[in-house]
């Protein structure tokens, strides 16, 4: 075969390999993922509804439900959007607070927090930012800033009136294709450079209203779902906090959070282990219902990050840093040195092998 | 007590890492000196840090994504004619899955996340065509930018008034990514089929 063919031979094979992936169902090449109406319906053992979502649900995806149970799907049927699930335990959640999920991948090493700031800072955006709920906004899909912003302004307003400091970004991620969480990341990047003590990326579902309609203290809301991605480092520490908040809030709101979805997928999740997506309400939900819904979220998350429990775990903290930081120099001293020494192929050679790198060689 | 990002600190210690012989190989193979490759890293830790400005009512520009730009075009000047032949066709192929996949397969990441995507089609692409690890970053890191601005003209198109912001800098960027983790692919199927192709030879 000509040498030149090669290249292009590969790239139609790679090319056709994707094509044969699963698509959208409706044919429509600038559609959602499923049509308005369209959605799985996640079943247990005893063929009881679990969940009702516009997400894909895939093979050993997991679901927390509302009565902290965890299930497993085992089986799916795609074409009648029909998924089964196992239970695979019920489980007991604890609130563990945020300063102790940090330390367990080490980051109080290398932040401090500011000791006469009160409270700090929380970072929401929206990766889709065309959702909309039909009931309110007429239709679910505004291309621009669709319904969706004023629920995240609502998240805002409710945290900052309980003196929380929000960066909120409603910069855009059209189009609403599959590259909008590539486009995101980007977002995620720069709030995160602002250090916030935690991400937030606000969507809705698409689900019958149902699925997410419930009264609290008298009042019609949105309940709130927590999606964390299974396809990233951070999964066990996003796993935790997620839990920390469905219990916090199972205490304060009992029914505001639905359930966690572990789907397949990394949401930019791998960039902050305190990174939560969050479905509040579907499209057939009224936006107003969603707006209430979420201001009672952030009462449940400034009490998670700001409150009893936080300050408890604020005690001792600045110690532990400073011992972290130098456990961390000392880790990463040795590592390299073992590194070092192992790839040179004994001390004599890596001492030479150090003289050597202490002078910049040409390469070319 | 002072605050230091996360990806700050990381790259600073790839950058320890790599004068300690970490990615030399790769290195050799990008014909990249060794004070150009840790010119390159600290490069990219500074662009970090740098803001988004707007350039019209329609766009704004994060000017740290400049820094891996920038870094694609010093690559791609000081290479000869055929690498920048390859260079270009790699970077084409790969925008062209990479925008296929954004239409066709479901809104939400699940197979083939679309954060690595970019990065696996350049590593292939430059692994069929001539194994060039320069190729491969510049494919990736181009080839994403190149869909950005697709979309951008496509939201002008349907009457989008809303101001899209292009580019970001960091080694966790996008771009960035999909440039290194198309490096790392097209290093690491070459090797196999070297070390296949010898272990061929010592069997006959």
């Amino acid at each position: 075969m000509p040498r030149r063919l090669s290249p292009v031979l590969g790239a139609l094979i790679l090319l056709s390999c994707l094509l044969s992936a699963p698509v959208a169902a409706d044919g429509d090449l600038w559609d959602e993922l499923l049509p308005s109406g369209e959605y799985y319906t996640l079943r247990g053992p005893a063929g009881q509804v679990l969940l009702e979502t516009g997400r894909r649900i895939y093979l050993e995806d997991q679901y927390l439900s509302a009565d902290n149970r965890l299930y497993e799907v085992v089986e799916v049927d795609d074409e009648a959007r029909i998924a089964r699930a196992e239970l695979m335990e019920e489980v007991e959640l604890e609130v563990t607070p945020w300063q102790e999920l940090r330390r367990e991948l080490g980051l109080t090493v290398i932040e401090a927090a500011d000791p006469d700031q009160e409270k700090g800072a929380i970072a929401l955006y929206h990766t889709h930012n065309a959702e909309s709920y039909v009931p309110t906004d007429g239709t679910d899909s505004i291309y621009g800033k669709g319904g969706i912003h004023q629920v995240g302004a609502a998240f805002a307003e409710a945290l900052r009136e309980r003196g929380v400091t929000v960066l909120y970004s409603e910069a855009l991620h059209l189009p609403h294709d599959r590259g909008a969480y590539r486009r995101s990341r980007e977002t995620v990047l720069e709030l995160m450079a602002k250090e916030p003590d935690a991400i937030f990326d606000v969507h809705r579902d698409a689900a019958p209203s149902t699925a997410y309609a419930v009264q609290l203290n008298d009042q019609w809301i949105t309940s709130i779902q927590f999606v964390v991605g299974r396809q990233n480092q951070n999964l066990g520490v996003n796993r935790k906090y997620a839990e920390s908040l469905k219990k916090l809030a199972d205490d304060l709101y009992p029914g505001l959070v639905k359930g966690i979805f572990y789907g397949r997928g990394n949401y930019n999740q791998d960039l902050s282990p305190l990174s939560l997506l969050l479905e509040v309400g579907a499209h057939t939900n009224s936006r107003d219902a969603a707006e209430r819904g979420v201001s009672l979220f952030a009462e449940v998350v400034d009490h998670y990050f700001y409150g009893p429990s936080a300050e408890a775990a604020e005690r001792g903290r600045a110690g532990a840093a400073r011992r972290s930081i130098l456990g961390l120099l000392v880790f990463v001293t040795a590592a390299g040195a073992v590194f070092f020494v192992v790839n040179a192929g004994g001390f004599s050679a890596a001492l030479e092998r150090l003289k050597g790198a202490l002078r910049l060689r040409d390469r070319r | 007590m002072f605050p230091l990002a996360f990806s700050v600190t990381l790259l600073t210690l790839l950058t320890v890492l790599l004068f300690l012989g970490l990615g030399q190989r790769v290195l050799d193979r990008m014909r990249l000196t060794d004070a150009e490759a840790v010119i390159i890293l600290l490069v990219m830790i500074g662009g970090h840090f740098l803001p988004t400005v707007s350039l019209t009512a329609r766009i704004a520009l994060n000017l740290g994504g400049l820094v891996p730009l920038g870094v694609g075009a010093y690559l791609l000047f000081t290479t000869s004619g055929v690498e920048k032949t390859r260079a270009a066709g790699v970077t084409l192929v790969t925008a062209l899955l990479i925008f296929l996949t954004d239409k066709l397969l479901p809104l939400q990441p699940g197979l083939l996340d679309p954060v690595f995507g970019g990065g696996i089609f350049a590593g292939l692409a430059a692994t069929f065509w001539g194994r060039s690890r320069r190729s491969a970053f510049i494919g990736g890191l181009v080839g994403v930018l190149l869909v950005d601005l697709a979309s951008v003209v496509q939201l002008w198109l349907q009457g989008v008034q809303e101001q899209i912001t292009l580019g970001s800098g960091g080694l966790f960027s996008s771009m960035v990514l999909s440039a290194f983790l198309a490096v790392l692919i097209t290093e690491v199927i070459g090797e196999a089929r070297e070390a296949l192709h010898q272990g061929g030879e010592e069997d006959a």
